[in-house]
């Protein structure tokens, strides 16, 4: 006999948690698949353990039972996540999908939580006034958003006062702060929460920044300051990113909407569950239910006529593929993702950089979104530039050292054991732009235990990317002289990974079912009652943060269900 | 002269007595010791590898299996002494060498290299192991009495830290150091 549910969702991650309470608590009643394990707050008590979390990368899923392949372009032959799948399998564990279980990539993020400018609806049209219409390259796809930051204020507002994010907010209702961001765009009010206490070496960077001219403020976060809701105030551990909060400071679906969800008595949480396909009526116009293997894996289907699927960006894109859902061709296309500017520096004075979390930080927005300065290097979109003083455990630190140097024998020892407790890290992330050359399909060779093909990445660093990172570079080592470093070095470029956990575009947002793929809503265009939600609905990313963002659209999506259930 | 320390004399839980030298002569090139401050000998870094290359799987286990016997060929070819045999600067040029030849390849799927890849898949692998044994938590058998920590002035598993410690400047070696087994003694306390 076949199951039914009133609503399935799939995947209770960021998104998901928050559809997945918005609907029980509207008296749906909702079955959630995930297909990894349940989480309890008891299991991460003692989670000071950076060889369980970080080398070993429990949280997140392993290439054996989730591969995930890539290439660089459509000559090359894909395989396994190549910097991930080294004979340890993962070593590079913050460069693989986020991790699995309700709360998902909430589990172990690091919180870092943006609203997007207004500019960043309108990035094609800003470039274009600016730069000219043949700014872009002809592989180009980039589009604007559907939506504006007026339509998604009041959910932005949700996110942070319903789910908690701390911070200073430098406008609002058009009224400026000159302790919070110069530069964000007007809301309703300010953060719920007052920012988080620094890490040791920030006030030196923000001294810095000041004395350069640029206006730096107090990242906002999704770590709680004080005690909120069903959070409570950060201790400052600093085994934050990457690992999971002992206390509950940080936000986290799986504490956050998930638990609300649960206390509503209509969800049902079937962990170890995985979606393969999403199962539609004969026209294929229609959701019917969706199908899942369980831990041993078994076959099951549950029929229902509301599937939301939440299930990240990358793993989405390949439930549609893998169920035909591409009338349009437009699946997997518009793939986007961050390349990262980590810079480090040794500082005079000890920074102790095992403190804190990674958010308690500034930041200068003076460069980011269409506030980047004209430029020779042909830069045509910024990025936001921060601190990172906190949250750096000396394994993940030996990880990074200056290139040059021999990373063995007596030299390395001394310079560890002398500067490990001297380090800073400054960041920039470089937003992808969407290009055809750039997109997820099914790889034709590489199937996951179950069978079941694996998701196939096309894509590389542009000139762009690379012209970005060079500037922002630049800028980041100016910082660092005036800080006094005594030393200053760059990550490679380009990265030699590609995916930074800020993966959008694969299931874009927009009016026109020819050239999207779902609406603004997160319908599917093609196959009604059938919701795609996260960051692959976004037509282009930002130099912020992705979460916040998607996390305003599934309260977007969830009222527009509500609305119509 | 074979090289013996208090490290090599327990026995293995994975390793054979030989690969347990040939990978303790490397991992203590890695983080040597000899100017009075801990190495990877002290913090007993082959502890961490055998237990880890014990729970681990296959791949790994191979990968340590066959490296130590490549790297002993090599030695034996070049200076007819076994790894753990040579002299420090000789080991040195050896891991040198090694390491040269990781910088012409690529870093694409080393399992299916010849020799001198797996050698150098072998030195990275000792690399990234000897770090986690250097600063792992002292539950995984590495780090021995937290000296790793202490080395490099890491307070280790701490519930958090005060504004007062949160300054900047502050001497973090005047923390009192916790590990894992720490934490859940407090909490036992707590519960009593
Ligand atoms: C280490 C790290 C640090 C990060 N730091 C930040 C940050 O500071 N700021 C920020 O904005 N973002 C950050 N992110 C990114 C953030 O985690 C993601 O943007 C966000 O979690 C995406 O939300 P989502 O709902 O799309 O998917 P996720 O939160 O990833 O949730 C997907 C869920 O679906 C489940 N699932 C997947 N496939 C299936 C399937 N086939 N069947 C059933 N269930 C399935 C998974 O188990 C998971 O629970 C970070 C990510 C990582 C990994
Ligand atoms: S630094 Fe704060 S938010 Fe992060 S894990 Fe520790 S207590 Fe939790």
């Amino acid at each position: 006999m076949t199951e039914t549910a009133e609503a399935i969702v799939v995947g209770l991650g960021a998104s998901g948690g928050i559809i997945a309470e918005q609907l029980t608590k509207a008296g749906i009643r909702v079955l959630a698949l995930d297909k990894g394990p349940v989480h309890t707050t008891e299991e991460f008590t003692f989670k000071q353990d950076e060889v369980k979390y970080y080398s070993r990368g429990s949280l997140v899923p392993q290439l054996a039972t989730d591969p995930v392949t890539w290439r660089p372009d459509e000559k090359s032959t894909a395989r396994l996540l190549p910097w991930a799948a080294g004979v340890r399998g993962n070593s590079e564990p913050l460069h693989l999908p986020p991790s699995i279980g309700p709360g998902g990539g909430t589990l172990h993020w690091g919180g870092a939580s943006w609203r997007h400018r207004d500019a960043d609806f309108r990035m094609k049209s800003l470039i274009e006034e600016r730069f000219g219409p043949d700014a872009l390259d002809e592989d180009s796809t980039m589009v604007d958003w559907p939506i504006g930051y007026e339509d998604l204020e009041p959910y932005y507002d949700r996110v942070e006062w319903e789910l908690g994010v701390s911070g200073r907010a430098g406008n609002v209702k058009g009224a400026p702060d000159p302790e919070g961001n110069p530069y964000e765009s007007p809301r309703e009010r300010g953060f719920p929460m007052p920012p988080l206490r620094t890490a040791p070496a920030d006030d030196r960077f923000k001294a810095a920044c000041q004395r350069l001219g640029y206006r730096p403020f107090q990242q906002p976060a999704a770590v709680a300051s004080t005690d909120y809701k069903s959070l409570k105030g950060c201790e400052y551990c600093g085994f934050c990113h990457g690992f999971l909060c002992h206390v509950n400071a940080k936000q986290s679906s799986r504490i956050t909407s998930v638990e609300a969800a649960l206390q509503t008595g209509n969800l049902e949480i079937r962990s170890n569950s995985r979606a393969f396909r999403l199962d539609r009526d004969p026209s294929g116009r229609r959701i019917t239910g969706v199908s899942y293997f369980d831990a041993e894996g078994n076959v099951h289907q549950v029929r229902s006529n509301l599937v939301v699927v939440a299930c990240y960006a990358l793993e989405n894109s390949r439930l549609l593929l893998a169920s035909g859902i591409n009338a349009n061709g437009q699946v997997g296309r518009n793939f986007m993702t961050h390349s990262f500017g980590w810079c480090s520096v040794v500082l005079p004075e000890f920074s102790n950089p095992f403190m804190a979390p990674l958010v308690a930080a500034s930041v200068v927005d003076d460069l980011n979104c269409d506030g980047v300065p004209d430029n020779d290097e042909g830069v045509l979109w910024g990025s936001v530039l921060t601190s990172i003083p906190g949250d750096l455990q000396p394994i993940e630190a030996a990880h990074n050292l200056p290139p040059g140097m021999r990373r063995w024998g007596q030299g390395f020892k001394d310079w560890f054991s002398e500067n490990y407790r001297r380090l800073m890290g400054i960041h920039n992330q470089v937003p992808s732009f969407p290009s055809k050359k750039y997109y997820c399909d099914l790889d034709p060779v590489v199937k996951d235990k179950f069978g079941q093909p694996a998701l196939r990445i096309t894509h590389d660093w542009s000139e762009h990317d690379l012209a970005s990172l060079r500037y922002f570079e630049k800028v980041k080592r100016a910082i660092a002289d005036e800080m006094g470093a005594t030393q200053f070095w760059s990550e490679p470029t380009p990265p030699a990974y590609h995916l930074s956990t800020h993966e959008v575009g694969t299931h874009r947002m927009g009016e026109n079912p020819a050239d999207s793929v779902v609406d603004i809503f997160g319908e599917s265009h093609e196959c009604k009652g059938l919701y795609v939600v996260g960051g692959g609905q976004f037509p282009t990313l930002s130099g912020y943060n992705p979460t916040q963002t998607l996390q305003a659209l599934a309260y977007l999506s969830a009222d527009h269900i509500l609305e119509k259930v | 002269m074979p090289a013996t320390n208090e490290a090599t004399k327990v026995r293995w839980v994975f390793l054979t007595e030989t690969e347990a030298e040939t990978v303790d002569a490397v991992c203590a090139r890695i983080f040597p010791s000899g100017d009075g401050k801990p190495g990877a000998r002290e913090t007993k870094v082959i502890t961490y590898i055998d237990r880890t290359v014990a729970d681990e799987d296959e791949a790994l286990r191979r990968c340590y299996r066959d490296g130590v016997e490549a790297l002993n060929v090599l030695t034996l070819d070049l200076y007819g002494q076994r790894f753990a045999e040579l002299s420090d600067e000789r080991k040195d040029d050896v891991l040198e060498r090694i390491e040269a030849n990781t910088a012409n390849e690529s870093t694409a799927a080393p399992q299916d290299s010849p020799d001198e890849g797996l050698l150098s898949t072998f030195f990275a692998l000792v690399w990234e192991h000897t770090i986690q044994g250097m600063f792992c938590d002292p539950q995984y058998g590495g780090n021995h009495e937290a000296l790793g920590w202490q080395l490099v002035g890491f307070p280790g598993a701490q519930w958090g830290y005060d504004a007062e410690q949160m300054r900047p400047g502050f001497d973090s070696k005047t923390i009192p150091i916790k590990t894992l087994e720490d934490l859940r003694r407090e909490l036992r306390r707590a519960d009593d």
